[in-house]
């Protein structure tokens, strides 16, 4: 009876290894804003601090640059001492700097991590950037990044834009398809909302939905 | 084997053996997995009619290797994930350890509530993720892909021989072999229906994370990942199993720690 009880303790133990949260994730990352600069690549993370005295989950920001993809993510780590939890994130919001060179290189990279969640979804921002967009306040939210993912399912839930998460996009971008993300937008009483599609051909963005002049 | 080991306790342990591998399949299609499952069966009937000696050869060598296999896959895995990989082994091996000091006999009987458990929740995984199968995806490999890919996993299936050999006749390990077959071949679809034909590290993981029953159960994958974990540590068990019984075997002809107690006391004139 004891041995049993030992193993079943060990088989416990061993599951609980698998899991990702434990009490050294004070810090998961909620959604992140990714641009394209000169030197590379800019990304503003969005990581959820729990330790207020009040009990409220408040959001505090990184801001991480490399020239790569992974110099970037490399970046994120090495700034928070190997405590960046990618695994919690449900939105990133790109740049029009980067989806108009592309992001077929993102999305796969994205999908490869393990650290990922393949139902992320990936938006573009319209009008301001990308940063900017993750930091607006949220309606109803203390944390942007999480009401800005409510705010897209709820729309997808209602069929108002596609259900697109990250492995479809990667998939559809592997195989050459035309894919349309939704555009987000800061609305004129500082707020973001979603409006129009961005149409991604070959990876790269070619216009949006509905049809009008590109102008970021 | 000194107690009766039921046929449906050496399907159970031989399906949670072949469904070790599941963590790890990649590349191979839902087709050539059920092919090689039956070609895999059906040879399990000749391979267990070598002569004693060889069979026992063949299986010391087999439960070295799959073990050294084991562990170094599960230990990549666990890398990948983020785990203390080192430490996990090391609980992993001590738990197989455990569960194989009880004897073959307890393996296989505690083998069939575990595979019962570990059926319901492959099944389950399989389930919440119909919805989102894309059907598109579906094509039938060329015959010639087809049949390198069930040669190629034809040697995998046939380490089945070791529960096989443990449990001493073939007829119901090849309905176990079958039984875990089937469910890999069911995986390795429902990996094919999410994702396509876009590569990942671990693609049947990876799908296994796409399930999710509204918004309360998500992340499913470390269910998933758990109950595979556990059909390699029975994987691992056996091999430790086997080496036990073959020891235990050939130390059968000295009396047991009691008898000896038993005969001190009586030399001593105690009663």
């Amino acid at each position: 009876m004891k041995r049993i009880a030992v193993i079943i303790i060990i088989c416990i133990f061993s599951v609980l290894l698998l899991c990702g949260c434990s009490a050294e994730s004070p810090l998961p990352v909620s959604a992140a804003a990714i641009s394209r600069t000169k030197e590379g690549y800019k990304m503003t993370a969005e990581l959820i601090r729990q330790d207020s005295l009040d009990g409220d989950a408040e959001p505090v920001y990184l801001t991480a640059e490399g020239e790569s993809l992974p110099a970037l993510f490399d970046d994120a780590v090495c700034k928070l001492g190997g405590h960046f939890y990618f695994s919690h994130a449900e939105t990133v919001i790109v740049d029009i700097t980067l989806a108009r060179e592309g992001l077929t290189e993102l999305a796969a990279f994205l999908a490869e991590r393990p650290d990922a969640r393949l139902t992320l979804r990936l938006v573009v921002a319209r009008g301001a950037p990308a940063e900017e967009i993750l930091q607006l306040e949220a309606l109803g939210e203390s944390i942007p990044g999480v009401a800005l993912y409510d705010l897209l399912e709820g729309l997808t839930a209602r069929g108002e834009i596609p259900d697109l998460p990250l492995y479809q996009v990667h998939n559809a971008l592997q195989n050459g398809q035309a894919v349309q993300l939704p555009c987000l937008y800061e609305t004129e009483d500082g707020h973001a909302a979603s409006k129009g599609l961005a149409v991604l051909e070959n990876g790269v963005l070619s216009g949006f939905l509905p049809e009008e002049a590109q102008n970021g | 084997m000194d107690k009766h080991i039921f046929s449906r306790w050496q399907a159970a342990l031989c399906t949670l053996f072949v469904l070790a591998d599941g963590l790890y399949l990649s590349g191979i299609g839902w087709l050539p997995l059920l092919c090689s499952a039956v070609v895999s069966a059906a040879l399990l009937f000749v391979l267990l009619k070598l002569p004693g000696k060889l069979l026992d050869a063949v299986c010391a060598v087999l439960a070295l290797l799959l073990t050294l296999r084991s562990i170094s896959r599960i230990f990549f895995f666990w890398q990948y994930e983020g785990t203390q990989a080192a430490l996990a082994v090391v609980l992993l091996v001590l738990t197989a350890w455990l569960l194989s000091r009880r004897g073959a006999d307890c393996l296989f009987m505690w083998s069939f509530p575990v595979m019962l458990t570990a059926v319901v929740l492959l099944l389950l995984s399989v389930a919440v993720t119909v919805p989102d199968w894309n059907f598109g995806y579906l094509a039938l490999p060329a015959p010639r892909a087809l049949l390198s890919e069930s040669a190629r996993m034809v040697p995998a299936f046939l380490a089945v021989l070791l529960p096989a050999h443990l449990a001493g006749g073939a007829k119901a390990p090849a309905w176990g072999l079958l039984l875990g077959g089937g469910l890999l071949a069911l995986l390795s679809l429902r990996t094919l229906l999410l994702l396509g034909g876009t590569t990942y590290a671990y693609p049947v993981y990876a799908a296994a994370g796409l399930a999710a029953v509204g918004d309360f159960l998500k992340r499913c994958e470390v269910v998933f990942a758990a109950v595979l974990v556990l059909c390699e540590c029975a994987r691992i068990a056996v091999c430790f199993s086997f080496v036990r019984t073959c020891g235990g075997q050939k130390r059968s002809a000295a009396p047991s720690r009691a008898v000896q107690l038993a005969r001190a006391r009586k030399a001593a004139g105690k009663p």
